[in-house]
């Protein structure tokens, strides 16, 4: 081979080096394009409303379309929002805005209920990880078959059930089932026991402690995440259930929990401002806690989606 | 195996026969208790849920004042018939139909966007936590947002046309059936692709490394890569979230109910555009109380889903692999 044909095919290397490394370097601006377009689409709702909230009412009524920059910045609606809600006074006689009664309906219609779920599903997942009991197979079975059924159907006949018992216009119906736990949260956290190792808690009920201790002592403790990741899961779920309340607090706004007060809120008020700060304030706690808890917000969905 | 360690270790103890007997009621207790524990969450959901429903099947054939089950008598099928000739209810079926749309709109967007976030390029973790955050909005936040931008007069969007097009006015969103369900349809895609997003991007780090480098020696390019390897290993995902999408798309309830929901007329938006089943059977048994009708119904959906589901599965395999 002659010299000039060896640095030819140098050159020639050079240049497909070259090529390739262009390619890789626009692959990457269209990947970048494409991702930096999406997450516009996903905040521009976000954006508008920002926008709006803060838009003082005069400069509103002196146009008749959308203001992109208001020429000053007003804190007025989200002043009625949590603080001067007349709307509120009227319906609920005390001084606290209808955005900030529901909010603190639902944490106490939510709250206890995903933490009294939460044990008990993990109680349940305890013994179908753990203990040996004759059933268990059919008993499993069934669990899983609970979890085929669309929740759409059920939502009626339920609702026949609580108006002959009496359970409409009350919160029972939010609240009492839950308390029995979940079948997906159940297959979850057994799915997660299923990899603690048995010989601890062989060596802790040899020392005396029964299962139930054991869950309380050893289990929790050693599966905190994974309560955490069902748990804010579960969180979630009540914070925007809009059907539920919609069906059984219709007639007792002041039972209402956010969703439903937010929407009772909206017929309430016309000015853009106010319904564009009224929804601000009711998804900052769930992004708030987004922020701090990401992780498990999406570590409850990776893992319970291995149940297909 | 268990139950065998127990014994050996009872078996060991010095007092010999007496120790394994008290061990043995023991275990009986603990079958017990396991038994006893394990069940809460089926009997919380035999009771609100699988009687309910039992009774909801007995209403379907009989006639009944409100919720009277004294008053229960035998109908000759006429629930059935009541919900069957009912034109707003098969409309209501082929609206569901539709509200499917967005979610497999939002499969394949999920499936492209999480494609692109792995291949790790910096802050791809940022932006997959953004896309998440529309997941994690209540529908009824979302609405209130999503109102606002299609607002006909002063909303952002018609704002937007106007000054593009140069016309005097924006598409009416609120009064035109065909415009009001793509607004619909708008709102649904906005939020469907974050739980996709977050199932593939763990299905595609759990993809095995070693396959990629056996087809790059084949001398696979890229998009043969994707087609032989990616694809196979994620089709269980795909496949899962496609039957999540196809049920959730027929369960569609909030955004229309908010959209258009009405409880004066029981009306959904023009000529009933935003009138899904779930929101035709809540106008029947609660505002009209024609509960076994909405029973009825509520059964119907159920046969839909289920022949949907079914046939999902069935096609399955033909294209969904389990030994990657």
């Amino acid at each position: 081979m002659t010299f000039n044909a060896k640095t030819a095919a140098v050159s020639a290397e050079k240049d497909t080096d070259k090529k390739a490394a262009v390619m890789r370097v626009v692959g990457k601006v269209l990947i970048y394009a494409v991702l930096v377009l999406y997450a516009l689409w996903v905040i521009f709702p976000f954006l508008v409303i920002v926008i709006t909230s803060l838009t003082p009412e005069v400069e509103m009524d002196a146009t008749m379309h959308f203001i992109w920059f208001p020429q000053n910045i007003s804190f007025d609606a989200f002043r009625v929002v949590l603080i001067d809600d007349i709307y509120a006074q009227m319906l609920y006689g005390d001084n606290l805005s209808s955005v900030l009664h529901g909010f603190l309906n639902t944490m106490w219609q939510v709250v206890p209920t995903t933490f009294v779920g939460l044990f008990v599903s993990g109680l349940s997942a305890y013994a179908f990880a753990k203990i040996p009991f004759r059933g268990k197979g059919p008993l499993f079975m069934c669990l899983i078959a609970t979890m085929m059924i669309p929740g759409a159907v059920l939502t009626m006949p339920s609702y026949l059930f609580y108006d002959s018992i009496h359970w409409t216009d009350s919160v029972l119906p939010l609240i009492v089932p839950g308390l029995f736990g979940g079948a997906g949260v159940t297959f979850f956290l057994r799915q997660f026991f299923m990899g603690l190792p048995d010989e601890l808690m062989e060596a802790a009920r040899i020392d005396g402690l029964n299962d139930f201790s054991v869950y309380i002592r050893m289990v929790i403790p050693l599966s905190a995440p994974a309560f955490l990741a069902q748990g804010v899961f579960m969180f979630i779920g009540g914070y925007n259930n809009y059907q539920g309340p919609l069906l059984y607090l219709a007639n007792l706004p002041e039972l209402a929990p956010l969703q439903l007060a937010l929407n009772l809120f909206q017929g309430g008020y016309g000015n853009p401002a106010v319904l564009c700060a009224s929804a601000l304030v009711a998804l900052l706690p769930l992004l708030i806690i987004y922020c701090f808890l990401q992780k498990y917000f999406t570590q409850g969905i990776a893992m319970s989606g291995l149940k297909a | 195996m268990e139950e065998i360690l127990t014994e050996t270790v009872a078996a060991g103890t010095a007092d010999g026969g007496k120790g394994k007997r008290r061990k043995f009621g023991a275990n009986e207790r603990r079958s017990l208790y396991g038994f006893i524990t394990a069940a809460i969450p089926l009997v919380g959901y035999l009771v609100f849920n699988i009687v309910p429903l039992g009774v909801a099947i007995v209403t379907m054939f009989v006639d009944m004042d409100g919720f009277d089950f004294g008053s229960m008598q035998w109908n000759n099928f006429a629930n059935f018939s009541a919900a069957f000739s009912d034109s707003r209810f098969w409309h209501s079926i082929g609206v569901s139909f539709i509200f499917i749309v967005p979610h497999l709109i939002g499969l394949l967007l999920s499936l492209l966007l999480s494609a692109l976030l792995a291949q790790k390029l910096p802050a791809h973790k940022f932006f997959k936590a953004l896309y998440f955050v529309p997941y994690i909005c209540s529908s009824v936040a979302i609405s209130v947002m999503w109102r606002w931008v299609f607002d006909q007069n002063i909303g952002i969007l018609n704002d937007i046309i106007i000054r593009l097009t140069g016309a005097e006015a924006g598409p009416a969103w609120f009064t035109n059936a065909g415009n009001f369900t793509s607004m619909l349809l708008t709102v649904m895609v906005w939020q469907a692709p974050g739980y996709g997003i977050v199932m593939f991007s763990a299905a595609f780090t759990n993809i095995n490394p070693a396959l990629y480098e056996a087809a790059e020696l084949d001398g696979a390019n890229t998009f043969r890569k994707f087609l032989s390897v990616t694809l196979p290993a994620i089709s269980p995902t795909v496949f899962y979230l496609l039957m999540a999408g196809l049920i959730a798309g027929l369960q569609t309830f909030d955004v229309p109910q908010i959209f258009a929901g009405d409880s004066w007329t029981g009306e959904a938006g023009p000529n009933d555009a935003a009138l899904s089943t779930v929101l035709y059977i809540y106008y029947k048994g609660v505002l009209f109380s024609e509960m076994p009708v909405a029973s009825v119904m509520s059964m119907a959906l159920f046969v839909v889903i289920f022949v949907i589901m079914l046939i999902n599965y069935k096609l399955s395999d033909k294209w969904v692999s389990y030994d990657v």
